[in-house]
């Protein structure tokens, strides 16, 4: 809003100049001045008299636009009753842009409620989201005029508004925002969501499978969207602390999630930092993610809570690799799977070479990679079991899997509170063999001496697909005789294709955003009309505040004054 | 250095002056004896007229012819014959000649031969001339003069005078008239270009004189190129006026003179007074046989 004092000055300043650049007047003697002044005495007469009447008209305007201007000033109002609330959505997806440049919703939204205040009755009050603080037009006004300073810092997504007359909710329809409003409080929501296109990286974590001893590898994932349905070209690059490690162009479709493993053993120590950058991309929100690998930075880790579980009506696909398709039929976990309900085997396949060459890429219908008796190289993107891995060692501590029997251990310790172990006992439980060496992401559910019989990874931080390891031969064991095979099996399927937490559940420094967030133009509202965006631009002011009329009076009183007290002629 | 030139009168126009006498409608008693038919009736030799006797009056003067034809007493009346008391005001301000030169000086010498012609005509007729030159303030008073002899001193007198100074004819009047009780004819030369103006007319006016007021004007004064925004700085008070051109600028300046003199000549008017416009552009011979002759003079012997 443009400082009341400037006008004035600028008008100042232009007499000013205006009086300094006046031609100079050439000095002419005359015998007397009494004849010349009385000439002008006599034209003053009558300009005297037009004078007054323009000062009276003048005077009439001036004291009309006092008058009106005042009517308006909101010192002079009454209360007008309970206040209106305005509620700006604070999710992030709010402060995407518009298509072609254009300020974001956020600042649409600003602008749409400055068209409601000035809109409404003189000497209504306004709310701001929670603040039961009641606001003038003007102070309203002076918060709507930094949106991303004045209504983006109010994190929370179900607020409760203040009492009000009527409640405008200004959102994009994304992301949990339910405003608490009283019960029968008339309620408007004024969409600002407007389509455009985005990409985002959606998942980017650590993934160290428990049996991989060559380092940690990042789980990298990347949503795109577009409202025009075409491919979206995308470059990715991927740098550690000293320089960029990858870089890669992506072509993606709208809705496909691309997803890529990425060796960290050649990075250097300290954080990894994924960009993108896509054209006409709207949200810069998600184009950046960052990692740390806790193992190689010598932190502890993050363990991110789960919010929600997906709820299922399919039974979960799974896809078995083993060293040979023979070795897995008519083992105790394929009669555990068989009978499990929750679970559909869609294939079961042979890990290609005896020394952990990398399997094929599981089909995409697979919601779990199960390995029997072997590990793959480099982990899949997916959920995955191992079973009796070849990381498994004898129980006794020294001989082979396959000099067994050796004298069994007893699991002695488990982690009961687990919900892979809920309605499973594992207590005394004879194995005999173990798992050699435990990951350092990964914690041991339950253990037999120092050995470790289950162990749980992830997701690790930057959350990536979960993964459990048996880490003793089922088949050689008496848990295959008893029915807690079937529901460790059931609870091994469900925990790991639990959805894990996203958002704002991750650490800050991780960049990451809500999946939802990635999909800017999901929304159930109807986008914003064209119309209101070619008026966002036109100034949002009242055309006649008591302001500007007050304004025009003081200068009009000013000039009034200057011509007939100074005489002024320019 | 003396400017006799301007008082150069043909012999001719000289003998006509002579015929001409200052005209008056109050003498006052006493003085010398003089050519003006006073006001009363006293003890001259000339018949007058008749009135009735009241006590106390001089039985000497009483017309027994007329008592035995009327049966009334009759006094017989004479009219006294006096000098005249003229006071000359001559205005020297500045603006009489705002420019040095004989062209500049126009209104200041033509102002001279009215003064010159009228003392003339005073101490030709026996009148008592008091000339007193002002501008600020009285300069040197010359007077009063009596006899035709003192013509050549009230002229070396005129001719030594010069303009400087503004107008301040009301302390003028004050300062002549302070001390010199005898009324008589005031005439005042000037151009009237100044505000104190109608106040040292106004101050004449108790004092009972009769006045005559001679503007002289020149048509100069109202002539300057206007053709941008010009200053005009006052020739006796030195004040400026910023002016914008404007059309007919001057034309009006024309009328609203016209308009100044006007104005004036009816206060004179109103107050029994005589006001004579003299144009320098007009010949002396002229003003003095037209306009001075129906304002100010009239035939004498």
């Amino acid at each position: 809003m443009m400082p009341f004092w400037l006008p004035l000055g600028i008008t100042a300043l232009l007499v000013l100049a205006i009086y300094l650049i006046r031609p100079t007047a050439q000095a002419l003697p005359v015998a007397s001045t009494v004849l010349w002044r009385r000439l002008l005495a006599a034209r003053k007469r009558r300009r005297d008299r037009l004078r007054w009447l323009l000062s009276l008209l003048l005077a009439t305007t001036v004291a009309g636009f006092l008058s009106v201007g005042a009517s308006r000033a909101p010192w002079l109002q009454p209360g007008g009753g309970d206040p209106i609330a305005l509620a700006f959505d604070p999710s992030p997806t709010m402060q995407a842009g518009l298509p072609d440049g254009g300020p974001s919703r956020i600042e649409l939204a600003a602008a749409e409620a400055r068209r409601i205040v000035l809109e409404a009755e003189a000497g209504s009050r306004f709310t701001v989201n929670a603040d039961p603080t009641p606001l003038t037009s003007t102070e309203v006004l002076a918060v709507l005029s930094d949106p991303l300073e004045g209504l983006s810092n109010a994190p929370d997504t179900e607020p409760a508004i203040p009492t009000a007359r009527r409640v405008h909710v200004f959102t994009d329809g994304i992301g949990p925002y339910t405003p608490i409003v009283d019960p029968g409080t008339e309620t408007h929501t004024v969409s600002v969501l407007v389509p455009a296109r985005n990409a985002g990286i959606v998942r980017f974590a650590t993934r160290p499978p428990a049996t991989r001893v060559a380092g940690p590898e990042a789980l990298l994932e990347i949503l795109a969207t577009d409202p025009a349905g075409g491919t979206v070209p995308v470059e990715l690059t991927v740098a550690d602390s000293e320089t960029i490690r990858i870089r890669r162009q992506l072509e993606l479709e709208p809705g496909d999630r691309f997803t890529a493993l990425i060796d960290l053993g050649s990075f250097a120590p300290g954080p990894v930092t994924a960009r993108i950058a896509t054209p006409g991309d709207v949200l810069p929100l998600d184009n950046r993610a960052g990692l740390i690998d806790a193992g190689r930075a010598g932190t502890a880790s993050t363990r991110l809570p789960v919010r929600h579980a997906r709820s299922r009506t399919e039974p979960r696909r799974v896809l078995v690799v083993a060293r040979s398709p023979g070795s897995f039929a008519g083992s105790a976990a394929a009669l555990a799977l068989e009978a499990d309900a929750s679970v559909d085997v869609v294939g079961v396949r042979a890990a290609t070479g005896a020394d952990d060459p990398p399997p094929e890429e599981p089909p995409p219908a697979a919601d779990i990679a199960t390995f029997h008796r072997t590990a793959p190289a480099i982990p899949p993107g997916m959920p995955a079991l191992y079973l009796a891995p070849p990381q498994a060692i004898a129980a006794g501590g020294l001989s082979a899997a396959a000099e067994a029997p050796l004298s069994p251990r007893r699991i002695d310790r488990t982690d009961a509170s687990h919900p892979l172990l809920a309605g499973v006992s594992l207590l005394d439980l004879p194995v005999v063999v173990a798992a050699r060496e435990l990951d350092p992401h990964c914690a041991a559910l339950a253990s037999a001496g120092d050995r470790t019989a289950i162990a749980v990874c992830g997701p690790p931080p930057g959350s990536g697909p979960r993964s459990l390891t048996v880490a003793f031969d089922l088949d050689h064991s008496s848990l295959a005789q008893r029915p807690d095979l079937a529901a460790l099996f059931q609870n091994a399927a469900a925990w790991l294709t639990e959805t894990p937490a996203i958002a704002g559940d991750l650490p800050a420094d991780t960049g990451l955003q809500d999946e939802r967030a990635t999909l800017i133009n999901a929304s159930t509202l109807e986008p914003v009309p064209t119309n209101h965006l070619a008026n966002l631009d036109s100034p949002n002011r009242r055309p006649w505040s008591w302001r500007t009329l007050a304004l025009a009076g003081l200068l009009l009183a000013s000039f009034e004054a200057i011509t007939f007290f100074r005489g002024l002629t320019l | 250095m003396a400017d006799h030139s301007v008082f150069t009168f043909e012999p001719a126009f000289l003998a006509r002056l002579e015929r001409l006498r200052l005209l008056t409608r109050r003498v006052p008693a006493g003085g010398f004896k003089g050519e003006h038919r006073a006001s009363h009736l006293g003890s001259g030799l000339e018949f007058a007229d008749y009135r009735p006797y009241v006590e106390g009056d001089d039985v000497r003067h009483l017309d027994w012819r007329a008592y035995l034809r009327f049966d009334r007493l009759l006094l017989r009346m004479f009219e006294e014959h006096g000098d005249l008391a003229v006071y000359i005001l001559l205005d020297c301000s500045h603006s009489m000649a705002p420019t040095p030169g004989p062209g500049g000086r126009r209104k200041f010498d033509a102002a001279r031969r009215i003064a010159a012609a009228l003392t003339y005509i005073a101490l030709a007729t026996l009148d008592r001339v008091t000339l007193a030159p002002y501008s600020g303030h009285v300069h040197q008073i010359l007077g009063p003069l009596h006899g035709s002899r003192q013509v050549w001193r009230a002229l070396d007198y005129l001719a030594n005078l010069d303009t400087g100074g503004e107008t301040h004819l009301d302390r003028t009047v004050r300062e002549v008239f302070a001390a010199r009780r005898r009324r008589g004819l005031v005439i005042v030369i000037s151009d009237l270009l100044s505000d104190t103006t109608e106040g040292g007319l106004d101050l004449l006016l108790p004092l009972r004189h009769d006045v005559a007021v001679v503007q002289v004007t020149d048509h100069r004064d109202l002539e300057a190129p206007l053709d941008r925004d010009t200053t005009l700085v006052d020739s006796e008070t030195g004040d400026s006026l910023r002016i914008h051109g404007a059309p007919n600028l001057l034309h009006r300046l024309e009328r609203e003179a016209e308009a100044h003199r006007e104005e004036i000549r009816a206060r004179c008017t109103a107050r029994g007074w005589s006001f004579i416009h003299a144009p320098v552009e007009a010949s002396f011979e002229e003003l003095a046989l037209g306009a001075l002759r129906r304002g100010l003079l009239s035939r004498g012997r």
